[in-house]
């Protein structure tokens, strides 16, 4: 319980020290936020820099930061000075995580059982067949396979909006193109650890057993086999749900990782540091989970025999 | 994450034995927990992604997210159009011409001498939450915009206002000072500095328009984020999706409600041009209004179409010379650099959008104005001049360093262009700076460049526009060159009230900016790009300063011997 109580104490601490790391890198960089193509008076740029404390000194700024932060609030946003970066991470994190949950059973509903048809069949068509598809969707990026959807499934047959965000249909074709890249990684995970599976030697022994093809194969190949794709699963959602800026690009969808992207070029301080923030708790939560499910999962982690 | 074998065992091990499996044991109870979950699931997602709300009227791509819809304080063009919708000033423009037309004002006098303006309210004003609107709010507005503390980069367009300048920067701590004062609830004085012809166009712009001031007074700075903000203008705000979408409702307390067609307008907003013009293409968009939300690649494959119509637009794309730096502080060098390239190959090879080629800043015609012709292109002018300035056949000169923003990949085509053409003509050898946005525009205004970008888009139909820029003590100047000649007859000018002879005097000083000294390399005029099927939507129309307000937009019917929605429009424009 000593040790529980000290990760989940450690996943705020952790996450503050990265964003702090994170604020006064930022600042370090040269320029503002206020950078203009036109010259404003310097007295609205001084007003401004009031405004957001940025005429202070950096431990001082700092301080004010980290004040907001202790109560929840991550600030305004440099940038789009109508919202707060909690405003914005609001709206914005719904969004990519529909989009990276979706994308992750597109994952799961269509690379496990590619994988394990391949495996089934060793050197037939359906394995080189499966093998080339997976390794098309691993090689080619979704900034390409993203417009060919479009396409094909927008332009030429109208069956789905081309981009933007929206009702059910604009999620399709970004769903899949995030989806397709980690389908392929989950097939070809799924077709070794399969694959493996069927010629390791206990399956000659249940074999032996008497057991059907059918029970072979979901009790223990299948079982045996999955294990690669569920601990990939722990990264694929991470990367999933923190919002792909690639595909939020070429599909025009509002998540967060657009932001998080032009906040460094916008020297969005405040939006930058909030969604560093943001990521590095979700990262660290979903790590914490993990490994509580092992301890769960493992009397001998509980025990502290793998300490 | 990596899989060791150890822990691979040991969740084998809890698979095998576990109480959870043991209870799921039963084939029965596994598949109707897992169809339930995975129900569950997909019915959460789909409900949730799923927006049940009515389709706007009107849908139009604007371009990036807006970073503010403060009338006050915004700069960007796609923040400007929202603005403009639900603010209006004492005037407003006319769809047609970007011209000005009776707005918040119904009428005004103009003093003999040019300098004051008495602003007539109408008397039938009403914020869209029901308060009337008088002419305190008026002058309220007005000395927010210009009070340092409101931060309006655009508050240069007060500095016509007595007093402006002053307050702006800090000499006059009192905004009430302000050559603005409410005669009575309806009526509106202005004291403006000297003569400034094109003040009732700049009184229709964005830093002009009136905002609540017991809103603003009450929310501070979260004013934008407390529904309902109280507008003046034809429509309010109803949602705003961050990134995704701003939708605006019919303001029906407007004054001029009767003629507003569209109740409900959608503003999506996007950083991908591609993705606009696939989705306006498939019929998801009405109106693409700017011209950065369309790619450049395929301009002249667009222009074929019926639906994109392309027009003269107030902005210039330009080179700055920093003339501090040897040997750029040399007029002739500047000269011979100018007279050398092929404008036409850039517009019609590069741009391709129907750009003309310019050698003067201000482009013709603005506001009835005819620049001088600049330079032309006469190479062995351009050598004979190098050659003067200690540089025959370019011996001698050192690389030139020009920097620009990438971005977009026009700006580097042309940089490249340009690189070959000094290497060919004159021997001088050219290297390209790609740099990002914020470093670029550090360098220009630290003067730490030989050659750089520059654009400039009017503010109003009107050469002060263009030729303000380059007066010695102009923020925006950013060449270090300062002629005292110049500043006179740009000061000259703004004191003369014939317009016949303060175009003259104009030209006589743009003479000087693009023939004789050249701070600047001017190389062509930037044209508008709009899409929308004229015979679906009318009230839409092209003109200089892109200005097309939402409230003259309408859908055209086809009724018995022709279209309605021309008609109707006339009606609404006249002035």
């Amino acid at each position: 319980m000593n040790l529980l109580l000290r990760r989940v104490i450690q996943v705020p601490l952790v996450a503050l020290l990265v964003a702090s790391l994170c604020f006064f890198l930022m600042r370090l960089l040269p320029g503002s936020p206020f950078d203009r193509e036109r010259a404003g008076s310097a007295a609205a740029r001084v007003a401004m820099d009031a405004r957001y404390h940025l005429d202070q000194p950096l431990p001082v700024q700092y301080l004010y930061w980290l004040g907001d932060v202790v109560r929840g609030d991550l600030g305004p946003s440099l940038k789009y000075r109508n919202h707060t970066v909690n405003d914005i991470l609001a709206q914005t994190l719904p969004v990519s995580g529909m989009l990276g949950m979706l994308a992750f059973l597109v994952a799961m509903g269509v690379g496990l059982p590619v994988g394990a048809w391949a495996a089934l069949r060793p050197g037939s068509w359906a394995d080189w067949g499966g093998a080339f598809l997976v390794l098309l969707g691993v090689c080619v990026p979704s900034f390409i396979v993203g417009p060919i959807l479009v396409l094909i499934f927008a332009l030429k047959l109208g069956w789905f909006p081309a981009a933007l965000w929206g009702g059910f249909m604009n999620g399709v074709l970004p769903v899949t193109a995030l989806g397709l890249f980690f389908a392929a990684r989950v097939g070809r995970l799924t077709r070794e650890g399969v694959g493996e599976a069927l010629r390791s030697e206990f399956i000659r022994a249940v074999r032996a057993k008497g057991l059907s093809d059918y029970q072979i194969l979901t009790r223990h190949a299948f079982r045996l086999g999955f294990m690669p794709v569920l601990s990939y699963c722990g990264p694929m959602l991470a990367d999933l749900l923190t919002g792909s800026f690639v595909v939020e690009t070429v599909f025009q969808i509002p998540g967060t990782g657009t932001f998080f992207i032009n906040a460094f070029n916008n020297k969005d301080y405040t939006m930058i540091v909030g969604i560093t923030l943001v990521y590095a708790v979700l990262l660290l939560g979903l790590n914490l989970v993990v490994d509580l499910l092992y301890v769960w999962l493992d009397p001998r982690v509980r025990r502290g025999d793998l300490a | 994450m990596k899989l060791t074998g150890e822990r691979f065992e040991h969740t084998l091990h809890w698979m095998d034995s576990d109480r959870l499996v043991n209870w799921l044991k039963s084939r029965g109870r596994r598949w109707a927990f897992g169809t339930l979950l995975g129900l569950w699931v997909v019915v959460g997602f789909i409900s949730s992604g799923c927006r049940h709300e009515a389709a706007a009227d009107f849908v139009m791509f604007n371009g990036n997210e807006p970073e503010t819809i403060d009338p006050h304080v915004l700069t960007g063009q796609p923040d400007g159009r929202i603005a403009a919708a639900l603010f209006e000033g004492l005037t407003r423009f006319n769809p047609t011409n970007a011209k000005a037309m009776p707005g918040l004002a119904e009428t005004w006098t103009l003093s003999s001498d040019g300098r004051v303006y008495i602003f007539h309210l109408r008397t039938n004003l009403v914020w869209s939450t029901g308060q009337p609107l008088r002419a305190e709010d008026v002058v309220w507005s007005w000395q927010r915009a210009i009070n340092p503390a409101t931060g309006a980069d655009y508050a240069g367009q007060l500095f016509y206002v007595k007093n402006g300048e002053a307050i702006n920067t800090n000499g006059i701590s009192n905004v009430s000072q302000l050559g603005i004062r409410a005669l009575d609830p309806f009526t509106v004085r202005v004291e403006l500095n000297q003569p400034t012809p094109f003040f009732l166009d700049l009184a229709a712009s964005r830093i002009f328009c009136v905002v609540p001031r017991w809103h603003i007074e009450k929310h501070g700075d979260n004013w934008m984020r407390r529904a309902p903000i109280p507008c003046s203008g034809a429509y309010q705000l109803e949602d705003w999706r961050v990134n995704d979408r701003v939708r605006l409702r019919k303001n029906f307390n407007y004054w001029d409600a009767g003629n507003v067609e569209l109740e409900t307008v959608d503003i999506r907003s996007g950083d991908n041009p591609n993705a606009a013009l696939n989705v306006y293409l498939t019929g998801g968009l009405d109106f693409i209004v700017d011209k950065t939300a369309m790619p450049t690649d395929l301009m002249d494959e667009l222009a074929k179409r019926p639906d994109f119509h392309r027009f003269p637009y107030l902005a210039t794309y330009f080179l700055r010379f920093n003339c501090t730096r040897a040997p750029y502080s040399d007029r002739r060098v500047r000269q011979a650099l100018c007279l050398v390239l092929d404008k036409a190959r850039i517009t019609q090879r590069i741009t391709r959008s129907g750009e003309s080629p310019t050698g003067s800043l201000t482009p013709p015609g603005t506001g009835g104005y005819q620049p001088p012709g600049g330079l032309g292109r006469d190479v062995e002018r351009a050598r004979r001049l190098l050659a003067e300035a200690g540089f025959p056949a370019g011996r001698g000169f050192p690389v030139i360093d020009y920097a620009y923003n990438v971005g977009t990949r026009m700006h580097e085509q042309i940089a490249i262009e340009i690189k070959d053409t000094l290497l060919r003509e004159l021997g001088l050898r050219f290297e390209l700076r790609p740099m990002e946005w914020g470093p670029y525009l550090r360098k220009m205004t630290a003067l730490d460049y030989d050659i750089i970008r520059g654009s400039w888009v009017g503010d109003y139909e009107y050469p002060n526009t263009f030729l303000d820029l380059f007066t010695g003590n102009n923020g925006n100047n950013r060449t270090g060159w300062v002629n005292a000649e110049y500043d006179g007859l740009i000061r000259l000018a703004a004191a003369t009230v014939d317009e016949a002879r303060r175009f003259e005097i104009l030209r006589r000083a743009e003479k000087i900016l693009v023939e004789d000294e050249v701070p600047i390399w001017c190389l062509y005029n930037y044209v508008g790009v709009f899409a929308f099927d004229a015979d679906k939507w009318a009230g839409i129309f092209p003109n200089l300063t892109d200005e097309h307000p939402l409230y003259s937009i309408r859908r055209r019917r086809v009724a018995a011997g022709g279209t309605v929605g021309a008609g109707a429009m006339r009606k609404v424009v006249a002035p």
